[in-house]
């Protein structure tokens, strides 16, 4: 019962805090793709704790620290004036109703957003048929006539890269193909499943702030990844250059998205890059990977063991 | 704007490149694809275009000629604009390099980060 609170307690502050800390994080030089390890990661374990607790709940006889637990009952019905019938069980009934739902409402989400990312898919395909130029060569990439800079990635089979011949006019070679490599970047990373998995983990579970804000920071992350992808080829000038140009087109009134994709972020981030480690990053990604599934569980037992030695040296 | 298929796109090069009103039997000999399509395939595809609205036919004799009712310039435009719609659509599951931001909004992110291009 104590353990299967520390959990519950762990995933619940783990869910509402950890977003602030990985929103700084952004911000530094930490590589993309550690981050969006920390988000997925983050996200999976405090599912998983959350799972944990509410079983624990349920399982009949648990618990080794009985006395304890008779202190908190003691406790809690001398507040309440009565006893508490089987507070765990009603706990643990609720908890595992309200996962079950959102682990339910999760696998819809990830449907839905399948079969959209299909109807995209073929529509796209439909009209680039009429509309674009494919180029030769076996990297799919359809060109547009248009003045105005613009380039994008569609997955799905085949996946491909998506750009205007503005980018061509307004963008030197070298600008053109870090563009090109970012695109591509996008499509090698499979960057479409993960912004498509932040979207259905926050449309199942928008009441827990980790999942909400995760669409938006794996947004602009995927872009950093892809940046730093096309700097490592080209350069972090011709990318930083770029995309300087391509925020610079002629644009349809209301479209202004420099919040939504991070471009002041990108750009910072691009104006202050430095050689990527390798071992600092594989080190970061291990620590991560060793660090963020236990992290719920360690914050909920270490909650629950400073509250305990508050409440023992008061009692 | 319905979009077009593999086989339509194909159909419906031949029949911008001859504007004048076709029979399938026309269209299947004028048709540079791959493999050779049956006479009823093409059939298909034709009815197809004409339920989707990119072609209109008139009865000639026993068999219908079909032409296309808009032009290949202005189909281009249409899709072309669809597609330049999709890529600003914030909803989108395509990612994209940049949004377009308006020039004064732009150069106002330029001035404030210095542009290290320079140039322009």
């Amino acid at each position: 019962m104590i353990l299967a609170f520390a959990l519950l307690v762990g995933a619940v502050v783990v869910g509402f805090a950890a977003p602030r800390f990985l929103h700084r994080l952004t911000t530094s030089q930490v590589a993309p793709a550690v981050l969006i390890t920390w988000w997925f990661a983050t996200g999976v374990s405090v599912l998983l704790t959350a799972l944990g607790g509410v079983v624990l709940l349920l399982v009949p006889g648990h618990g080794p620290a009985r006395w304890v637990v008779d202190r908190i009952h003691e406790c809690w019905s001398a507040v309440t004036h009565g006893s508490v019938p089987a507070l765990d069980d009603v706990l643990g009934t609720v908890g595992t109703l309200l996962i079950a739902a959102a682990l339910a409402r999760l696998g819809l989400a990830v449907f839905r957003r399948r079969s959209d990312a299909l109807k995209v898919h073929r529509r796209q395909l439909s009209l680039l048929r009429i509309a674009a130029r494919r180029a030769t060569g076996q990297e799919p990439l359809m060109w547009l006539d248009h003045d105005q800079p613009l380039a994008y990635s569609v997955a799905g089979r085949p996946s491909f890269v998506v750009a205007t011949t503005g980018l061509t006019e307004h963008l030197s070679d070298q600008q053109v193909a870090a563009v090109l490599a970012h695109e591509r970047a996008h499509l090698r990373g499979r960057h479409h499943v993960l912004t498509g998995l932040a979207d259905a983990a926050a449309w199942a579970m928008p009441f827990v702030p980790l999942m909400r804000q995760a669409p938006a920071a794996v947004r602009v992350l995927v872009e950093m990844a892809a940046d730093s992808a096309a700097a490592a080829a080209h350069g972090a000038e011709a990318v930083h250059s770029a995309l300087l140009r391509v925020t610079s087109g002629a644009a349809p009134a209301g479209a202004l998205g420099m919040a939504d994709n991070g471009v002041e972020q990108r750009l910072d981030r691009l104006a202050r890059a430095s050689r990527p480690k390798p071992w600092l990053r594989v080190g970061a990604l291990v620590a991560t990977a060793v660090t963020a599934p236990a992290l719920p569980a360690a914050v909920g037992l270490g909650l629950f063991a400073v509250t305990s030695t508050v409440f023992c040296s008061i009692a | 704007m319905q979009g077009l298929g593999e086989l339509e796109t194909a159909v419906m090069e031949v029949l911008w490149l001859d504007p004048s009103p076709q029979r399938v039997r026309d269209v299947l000999d004028a048709l540079s694809t791959r493999r050779k399509l049956a006479y009823t395939t093409v059939m298909t595809v034709l009815d197809n275009l004409h339920r989707k609205g990119w072609v209109s036919r008139e009865l000639d004799g026993r068999a219908y000629r079909y032409l296309a009712t808009r032009s290949r310039e202005d189909s281009v435009a249409h899709a072309l604009r669809e597609l330049l719609d999709s890529a600003e659509d914030p909803e989108s599951v395509l990612l994209r390099f940049a949004r377009s931001v308006s020039p004064r909004e732009s150069e106002v992110l330029r001035r404030a980060l210095g542009d290290t291009a320079g140039d322009q």
